[in-house]
C-alpha cells in the first residue's frame, strides 16, 4: 500500500495571526481526491481542518486550492501517493483552505438587536 | 438579528426559484445557505433533464425534431402526462401536486428559456410515453436562477447553517442558525418562511448527492412540529461506483451500461449473473428499481463483494468495442476521452480492458417522501412554506427520470407565491421568543462545550447501517434492529456529540457534529416509514412483503413528533383527479 505525505497550509485568526504547516501522512489503497483525504485526516487525526467541498465530480468548484502550487480541484485531483502541498486558492482566507465568497450580489441585511 | 417578510432557506433551484417570485412581489427576501450561491445543492450536480409534456413543447421549442432525432408529439397533453406520474408513483402520489406540477410546468420553463436557459436536445425516457426530457445542464440552471437573484433586491446570506425554525403559538416566525465564519449564532425573524433545503442523501454511506444533503430541513421541519409523509421512498441508482474512492458513489457505471446500450454483466461473488432471476428477458437491461433490488439482494445474503456491492464484468466484450462506445455512447455525459463532469474514468476503462471488473453499488439519488404541503407549498404550520425536494407527495413512490428539475420551478414559484401573500397579510407578526432564541442558540454551541462521542464515529456506523438494512432490499427484522440502534444513539450518543477542536472558525468538525444530529433524526424516519410500511410498492421494496397491496396500503404514513415523541399516522391517499386500476 502507498502512503501519501500532506503538508497543509493551516490558519487560525483566533489562534494565531501567521500562517504554519503541518504534515499528515495516510495509506492510500486505491485512487482517492484530496478532500476525501481531508475528510479522513479530521476523522483520524481529529485535525480540524476547515475545507469547503460540495459536489464531489468538478462541478461546483468549492475545493479549489492551491495543490503542488497550482490552482486545482480537490475533488478530482487524483492521488495515489507521494507528497502534496495544500494551500488555500487565493490570499483572502477565513481558516485554513477555506477562502471568502465571490458572490458579488447583494450579501446579508442590516442587522438589529 | 436578521429581518425580512419572507426567509428562504436554501439557494439553489426551488429555493432561488422561490426568492425570486417573493421580491417580485414586493416582499423583502433573505436568502440563507449553509453553502455558497451557485456552487452548492443538488441542482448544480443535475446531468439533467426538465420534464415538459410534448404538446407545450412544440409551442415552447417547435415541432421539429431535436439534435437526437426525436420530435415533439402532438398527442401528449398535461393531461397524460399526469397519468404517467401517477401509474410510475404506484399511485402514491398526492394528486393536487401533480396536477399543479404538469399544469405549470410549460410556463415555467418558457420563462427560463426567455431567461437564457439552453436546450441540448430532447429525449423520451422511460416511463414517459411521449418525448418530454428536454436537455439541459443543473449547471446552465443554477446559473440562470443566479442571475436572476442578482437583479432582484435580494440579500443573500452565505455559509450559515439553519439548525431550527422558530414558532410562536405554532407559527413560524424565524430560524436560528450557525454564522460558520464568524462562529456564532446567528437569529432569522421573518413573516413566512420557505424551506427548500433540497433531500437527505448523505443519510445513505453511498450516495449521489452533495456534501451537504444531511437531512437538516427534514430533521428543522419535524422538531417544529410540522408533518412529513412517505419518507420511506427513497430512490437508488442502482449502479454506481464502489472503488477507486475518487469516484465512489459516480454514476458513471450506469452511464456505462444499463442506462445506455453496452451489454454488461453483473455477477456475485461467486461469478453467477444474477439478474435472471428477477427479469428473465432483460436480465441486466430492466428497470433501474429491478436492477437496484437485484444488487442489493445479493449483497444482504452474504454474495456481494467486500466493497458491499457487485461486480459490473465487460470482459465478454472486445476491446474495440469498448473503445468505439466512448465516440457514439453517451452524449453529452462522457466524452471521446472517457471525462463525465470533471472526473476522468480513462484509467477505469484501461483496467476493465485488461479484464477487470468495476465494482458497483446503489447509491441514494431522491427522496420522493417529505415535508407534507398542498399545492401552494403551505406546509401544516402557519408561516412555514416548502418546496423541491424537502417536500413529499409529488412523485409518489417513484419519480420519473427529468421531474426534479421540473418540480424545483414549479413548487419553488408556488411557494414563493404564496410565502409572500402569507407574509403580506400579516399585519401583526409576533417577535420571535427570545427564550427559545437562547434555548437553541445554546444547543448550536452545545458541541464545543461538552466531551462526548465522535460525530465521525457515530456518522460512519449510521450510514453504514442505513446502507445495509434500510437500503434497497429491507425486511421486517432488519428495519427493527436499524430502528433500534438509530434510537438509541438519538437518544444517547447524539445529544453528547462533542467537537475535539474548540475553534469557532468554520470548524468543521462542530458542523459534522450538528449536520450528524440531522441525519439520525432523518434516518429514523426513514426506517420508522420503511418498517411501517408492509408492503413493497415503487422504490420500497420488502423482501417479506413483495406484493403492492392497493387494499391495504393505498396510504400516506405520515410522522409528526408530538410531545417529544413521533407519532405515526395513516392518511388514505386521496384520488380526486384520476383512480388506480381496480385489481
Amino acid at each position: 500500500m502507498n502512503t501519501v505525505r500532506l503538508i497543509v497550509r493551516r490558519f487560525d485568526p483566533t489562534v494565531r495571526p501567521e500562517p504554519y504547516e503541518e504534515v499528515y501522512e495516510l495509506p492510500v489503497a486505491a485512487t482517492t481526491s484530496v478532500t476525501n483525504l481531508l475528510y479522513e485526516i479530521n476523522e483520524r487525526y481529529a485535525a480540524g481542518i476547515a475545507y469547503r467541498v460540495s459536489c464531489h465530480r468538478g462541478i461546483c468548484a468549492s475545493c479549489r486550492f492551491r495543490i503542488n502550487g497550482k490552482a486545482r480541484l480537490g475533488c478530482t485531483y487524483e492521488v495515489n501517493g507521494g507528497e502534496l502541498r495544500l494551500e488555500p486558492a487565493s490570499a483572502d482566507v477565513i481558516r485554513d483552505l477555506v477562502v471568502a465568497s465571490d458572490w458579488k450580489g447583494l450579501g446579508p441585511p442590516p442587522e438589529d438587536d | 438579528m436578521f429581518r425580512s417578510d419572507v426567509l428562504v432557506i436554501g439557494s439553489e433551484g426551488a429555493g432561488a426559484r422561490a426568492a425570486w417570485e417573493a421580491a417580485d412581489r414586493g416582499q423583502r427576501v433573505v436568502i440563507v445557505t449553509k453553502g455558497r450561491l451557485a456552487r452548492s445543492g443538488a441542482t448544480l450536480t443535475g446531468a439533467a433533464d426538465l420534464d415538459v409534456d410534448s404538446r407545450s413543447l412544440r409551442h415552447l421549442l417547435g415541432p421539429a425534431p431535436r439534435t437526437s432525432g426525436v420530435a415533439p408529439h402532438p398527442e401528449d397533453s398535461p393531461e397524460q402526462f399526469f397519468r404517467d406520474m401517477c401509474v410510475e408513483g404506484k399511485w402514491l402520489n398526492d394528486q393536487r401536486l401533480v396536477r399543479a406540477h404538469v399544469e405549470d410546468v410549460p410556463e415555467r420553463a418558457r420563462e427560463l428559456l426567455e431567461a437564457g436557459l439552453k436546450v441540448y436536445d430532447l429525449r423520451q425516457m422511460p416511463g414517459h410515453r411521449y418525448p418530454r426530457n428536454m436537455y439541459t445542464s443543473g449547471h446552465d440552471l443554477v446559473q440562470v436562477l443566479k442571475a436572476q437573484i442578482k437583479r432582484r433586491p435580494i440579500h443573500v446570506v452565505e455559509d450559515t447553517m439553519i439548525t431550527d425554525l422558530l414558532t410562536r403559538d405554532g407559527q413560524v416566525v424565524g430560524a436560528v442558525g450557525l454564522d460558520l465564519v464568524r462562529g456564532e449564532p446567528v437569529t432569522f425573524a421573518a413573516k413566512a418562511v420557505v424551506l427548500a433545503t433540497g433531500g437527505g442523501h448523505n443519510v445513505y454511506e453511498y450516495n449521489t448527492g452533495p456534501e451537504e444533503l444531511t437531512g437538516d430541513g427534514q430533521a428543522m421541519a419535524l422538531r417544529a412540529g410540522a408533518e412529513l409523509l412517505d419518507m420511506e421512498m427513497t430512490q437508488f441508482l442502482p449502479t454506481t461506483i464502489v472503488s477507486p474512492p475518487i469516484a465512489r458513489g459516480n454514476l458513471f457505471p450506469f452511464l456505462l451500461g444499463p442506462q445506455n446500450a453496452l451489454r454488461i454483466w453483473l455477477l456475485n461473488k461467486y461469478g453467477e449473473r444474477f439478474m435472471g432471476q428477477w427479469d428473465p428477458e432483460r436480465w441486466e437491461h430492466t428497470t433501474r428499481d429491478l436492477l437496484a433490488i437485484g444488487i442489493m439482494n445479493e449483497v444482504v445474503e452474504g454474495r456481494g463483494t467486500p466493497g458491499g456491492g457487485v461486480y459490473m464484468s465487460l470482459k465478454h466484450l472486445p476491446n474495440n468495442l469498448i473503445d468505439d462506445f466512448a465516440r457514439w455512447g453517451a452524449k453529452p455525459f462522457i466524452s471521446k476521452d472517457w471525462k463525465s463532469h470533471g472526473l476522468s474514468f480513462a484509467h477505469l476503462i484501461e483496467d476493465v480492458k485488461r479484464g477487470n471488473a468495476i465494482e458497483v453499488a446503489p447509491a441514494c439519488h431522491f427522496f420522493m417522501g417529505g415535508v407534507r404541503i398542498d399545492e401552494w407549498g403551505a406546509t401544516t404550520l402557519p408561516g412555514l412554506f416548502a418546496a423541491g425536494e424537502v417536500t413529499g407527495g409529488c412523485h409518489g413512490a417513484n419519480r420519473l427520470s427529468g421531474n426534479a428539475f421540473a418540480q424545483i420551478l414549479v413548487q419553488g414559484k408556488r411557494a414563493g407565491e404564496a410565502a409572500a401573500r402569507f407574509a403580506a397579510a400579516s399585519c401583526h407578526v409576533p417577535e420571535p421568543d427570545a427564550w427559545q432564541v437562547r434555548e437553541l442558540h445554546a444547543r448550536i454551541l452545545a458541541p464545543l462545550n461538552r466531551e462526548g462521542p465522535s460525530s465521525y464515529e457515530v456518522r460512519a456506523e449510521l450510514r453504514n447501517l442505513m446502507q445495509m438494512k434500510v437500503g434497497v432490499v429491507r425486511d421486517g427484522p432488519a428495519l427493527r434492529e436499524a430502528l433500534a440502534r438509530i434510537e438509541e444513539l438519538l437518544s444517547e450518543a447524539i445529544p453528547r456529540l462533542a467537537a475535539r477542536n474548540r475553534g469557532r472558525v468554520y470548524n468543521p468538525e462542530w458542523i459534522e457534529c450538528l449536520q450528524t444530529a440531522n441525519l439520525a433524526t432523518t434516518m429514523a424516519m426513514v426506517a420508522r416509514g420503511a418498517l411501517t410500511r408492509e408492503e413493497s410498492r415503487g422504490a420500497h421494496f420488502r423482501r417479506d412483503y413483495r406484493r403492492t397491496d392497493n387494499a391495504r396500503w393505498l396510504k400516506h404514513i405520515v410522522q409528526r413528533l408530538v410531545d417529544g415523541r413521533v407519532e405515526l399516522r395513516l392518511d388514505a391517499v386521496e384520488t380526486p383527479y384520476m383512480q388506480p386500476p381496480q385489481e
